[in-house]
């Protein structure tokens, strides 16, 4: 377990650009743009005040030059690189820099450029290696999810399916409200989610993240600084990163109803908090909805269903935007689309809006903790990322 | 006012195949496209000496027997790195006679007509022997100081097996010669007494120019037509250079129009399933300005190299990345254009194009800063010896802009052993490297002071 920077750092300025097929924009012209959104929220803050950068991507571009070049900044840069927890990465250094006194002002910053590959989906320069690893998309590594669950829990296959439906439906919807940055920012109905073609076993292009360009980009101070920026900043509560032993994907007889490096880094991170009852102390969640189903085990190792019940809370809408504990307010990685290297910041960006009231027609009443989950990797073998976040400090 | 010819240009690339690498008794050369350049650079190549060629209006022809793409329109990627106005309308035409077709419309229309080719043949025949690479450009408009009028044109489409080629072959089938020369003879003559009829004069013509594959048909042809000048133009044109297919009758013109006095005429026909010509009329003498001297010696081996007809060892790598189609589409400015921008607050060039400034940090505060004919010289420069590069070894160099702006660029047609820091360079447009037989353009910068003229 790790030490909690709970009410240490503050994030102070935001920004965050529009997420979807940016055919005209470059992966250097989205770092300028959320960057200079992030600068500008701050009355006063230039950039020669920002200290120190850490910039994350996937496959966007290479070492900290990819964001001095396009930014023009002498300043110490990293590029980090987790999976699809790498937006999480960049703040949680950025963060860890400035709780130690090194920096006051850092910004975390991320981006990917995913529609300038050829190729609708995630691409990886994996290392060269023996091709013995069988060739598996992730929408099919994921459709394995919902038939293991209901098997493991005794639940009805079209109950299931009513589930993963609500769950892209609620995501569409909550995307709806937010036409200024999201890649799909219009409702879907149930029926049309039902009787899209599938692209892998029972999941169609609604039960998947989209396929987004995207930056978004944070600006991190020690708390006791950051009132002289804002009179609203977004406190740091606690933080776990977990990358597991990959061992789900190499153990006879495991069954994946559970993600056990999510739940590992949700016990870590809440305790930092001092959250103990998950389910009533988070306001709201963005969590990584890579896929329909991760979204719906998800509430389970987050603790914000039992085991085995989370198909029936969804479908109570206890996730919904009015909901007890709205999930994805913002639409999500399904709706608001996933440029990887900047969703989590994306996720952060919008308990922001939340905290500060500027979420829009999405508003929640009054949000006092958010959690932010991102995580990377596939069922059995992932790197899970959790950030909560407050208001206000204690 | 009327539509008449304007200017004109050629382009020679600057190596050459010597002929008496195949049998003692021949001589001359014949001109040889570089290993990275191709019927589109060459055409680019041609416009950009074209005084004037930004403000062409209207169309852009692009005639050529060897596109290096179907679907995909080659006279749009010669109208992007000429920086032609938006609204050109680009025209792509194949065959070996559309480079007297394009001249013909673009007579009729106005615009820039840009004949550009490369010819190979099968190892050791005569096809690869007398052929030829090149281009010539000619913009037709109005203007009160015209290089020339053209005073008739006309065709004689004749369906004839003389010389053909199936898509996806490297090589023309061609008939036995005798066959097609007396079959076209006929035809040239009744073609060049239309234009006589049209132009009212009974003189014979200054010159008389015939673009055929068989060089010497072409000669007996032309010499039938007694032109008062002789064929000195045909001749060195056929020895130093060859048959350039659809780009031959364009370099014929260029070059008679280089000498020709006020007044001369030139017969210019063109060959190949029938024949096209044209008669015009030289209004101003020309600038004798196209001398084509010796060209750099190629080997032969090479030469073949450098046409994909002997496959050399690869470097031992994984494949080059293929080109991304949006950064292409959004970089155009800079990859066809070489154009970066400068900053409109401090005037810092930046090369490619950046949106916030390296010296006064703003933002979007940018013109474009075109780096295509600046003057540049080298800053600092390297053998490379293991970047792949078809003339090893590459040089890597550091290229300053007069007016500012840096780039680190390729070099071509230069040899290590003969430049130096300081030394001024030209830029290039140039095809860099295949994958999947999809050819890649990019600029290179080539000495200024070493290349035949």
């Amino acid at each position: 377990m790790s030490k909690s920077l709970k009410d240490r750092i503050a994030v102070i300025g935001m920004g965050c650009t529009r997420f979807g097929e940016r055919w005209d924009r470059s992966a250097e012209d989205l770092m300028i743009d959320a960057a200079s959104d992030a600068i500008a929220s701050v009355p006063g803050l230039r950039k020669e005040d920002i200290e120190a950068y850490w910039v994350a991507t996937l496959a966007s571009g290479h070492s900290g030059l990819m964001l001095s070049r396009a930014l023009k900044v002498d300043r110490p840069v990293t590029r980090v690189e987790n999976f699809c927890a790498s937006g999480s990465e960049a703040f949680r250094n950025a963060a860890f820099a400035v709780a130690a006194g090194v920096y006051d002002v850092a910004m975390a910053v991320g981006v990917e450029k995913l529609k300038d590959s050829g190729y609708s989906g995630l691409t990886l320069n994996a290392p060269p290696g023996d091709n013995t690893s069988a060739e598996i998309s992730n929408p099919a590594a994921y459709a394995m999810l919902p038939d293991v669950y209901t098997e493991t829990f005794g639940v009805d296959k079209g109950d299931m399916r009513d589930a993963l439906t609500h769950i892209a439906w609620k995501n569409h919807s909550n995307g709806a409200l937010n036409p200024d940055r999201a890649q799909y920012a219009a409702p879907v109905s149930k029926e049309r989610i039902d009787s899209a073609p599938r692209v892998a076993g029972n999941l169609s292009v609604f039960d998947c993240s989209g396929v987004a360009d995207g930056g978004a980009a944070a600006i991190i101070v020690r708390a006791e600084d950051a009132k002289r920026y804002t009179d609203k900043p977004m406190y740091l509560k606690g933080m776990s990163l977990h990358a597991g032993r990959c061992d789900g994907v190499a153990t006879a007889g495991r069954h994946h109803v559970s993600f056990p490096e999510v739940v590992t880094c949700a016990a870590d991170a809440y305790a930092q908090a001092g959250i103990t009852n998950p389910r009533t102390e988070i306001s709201m969640a963005e969590v990584h909805d890579c896929f329909t189903p991760t979204e719906l085990l998800l509430m389970e190792d987050l603790g914000f269903s039992k085991r085995g019940e989370a198909w029936r809370d969804v479908l109570d809408g206890a996730f919904d935007l009015k909901g007890r504990l709205p999930v994805n307010p913002d639409g999500g990685l399904k709706s608001f689309g996933h440029p990887v290297g900047a969703s989590g910041l994306r996720m952060m960006f919008e308990l922001w809006l939340q905290f500060r009231g500027e979420a829009g027609a999405r508003q929640l009443p009054d949000p006092r903790i958010g959690l932010a989950h991102n995580m990377g990797g596939l069922p059995g073998e992932f790197v899970s990322f959790i950030g909560l976040f407050g208001k206000e400090l204690g | 006012m009327t539509i008449k010819l304007q200017a004109f240009s050629a382009f020679v690339p600057r190596h050459a195949l010597s002929r008496k690498a195949f049998a003692a008794g021949n001589s001359g050369q014949r001109a040889v496209a570089g290993y990275d350049e191709d019927v589109v650079t060459m055409a680019v190549e041609a416009v950009r000496r074209l005084p004037e060629a930004r403000n062409a209006q209207g169309r852009l022809y692009l005639a050529t027997s060897t596109p290096p793409f179907w679907d995909k329109s080659n006279a749009g990627l010669v109208h992007v790195a000429c920086g032609l106005g938006g609204n050109v309308q680009c025209i792509d035409l194949g065959g070996l006679r559309s480079g007297l077709s394009a001249l013909q419309l673009a007579s009729e229309t106005g615009g820039i007509a840009v004949l550009s080719d490369i010819r190979t043949g099968r190892p050791g025949s005569s096809e690869e022997l007398e052929g030829g690479d090149g281009a010539a450009a000619f913009l037709f408009g109005e203007g009160d100081n015209a290089v020339a009028e053209v005073i008739g044109s006309v065709s004689r489409p004749v369906e004839l097996m003389d010389v053909w080629r199936v898509p996806g072959s490297q090589w023309s089938y061609v008939w036995e010669e005798r066959f097609a020369s007396t079959v076209m003879a006929p035809v040239i003559a009744e073609a060049a007494e239309a234009l006589r009829a049209i132009s009212g004069s009974n003189a014979p013509p200054t010159y008389a120019l015939i673009s055929a594959l068989n060089g010497r048909f072409a000669l007996t042809a032309a010499t039938s037509l007694r032109p008062a000048r002789g064929l000195a133009v045909q001749k060195s044109h056929r020895s130093r250079i060859g048959f350039c297919g659809s780009a031959d009758p364009g370099l014929l013109l260029a070059f008679a129009l280089d000498e020709a006095k006020a007044g001369d005429t030139i017969l210019l026909v063109g060959t190949g399933s029938g024949a096209d010509a044209l008669m015009l009329r030289v209004l101003r003498d020309g600038a004798g300005v196209l001398k084509i001297g010796d060209g750099i010696d190629l080997g032969y081996v090479d030469y073949l190299s450098w046409r994909g007809l002997l496959e050399r060892e690869p470097a031992r790598r994984p494949d080059r990345p293929s080109v991304s189609a949006p950064a292409s589409f959004r970089n155009h400015d800079w990859k066809f254009g070489l154009r970066g921008s400068r900053c409109l607050e401090c005037g810092k060039v930046h090369l490619p194009p950046q949106r916030v400034c390296s010296s006064c940090d703003a933002i979007d505060r940018l013109e474009a800063y075109d780096a295509s004919g600046r003057a540049a010289h080298i800053a600092s420069f390297s053998t490379d010896l293991v970047s792949d590069s078809p003339a090893s070894p590459a040089i890597a160099a550091m290229i300053d802009f007069d007016g500012g702006g840096r780039v680190m660029m390729e070099l071509t047609e230069a040899d290590a052993k003969q430049i130096a820091v300081g030394d001024p360079v030209e830029l290039t447009f140039r095809r860099t490297y295949e994958v999947n037989n999809t050819p890649n353009y990019f600029w290179k910068a080539r000495p200024l002071n070493r290349i035949s003229t």
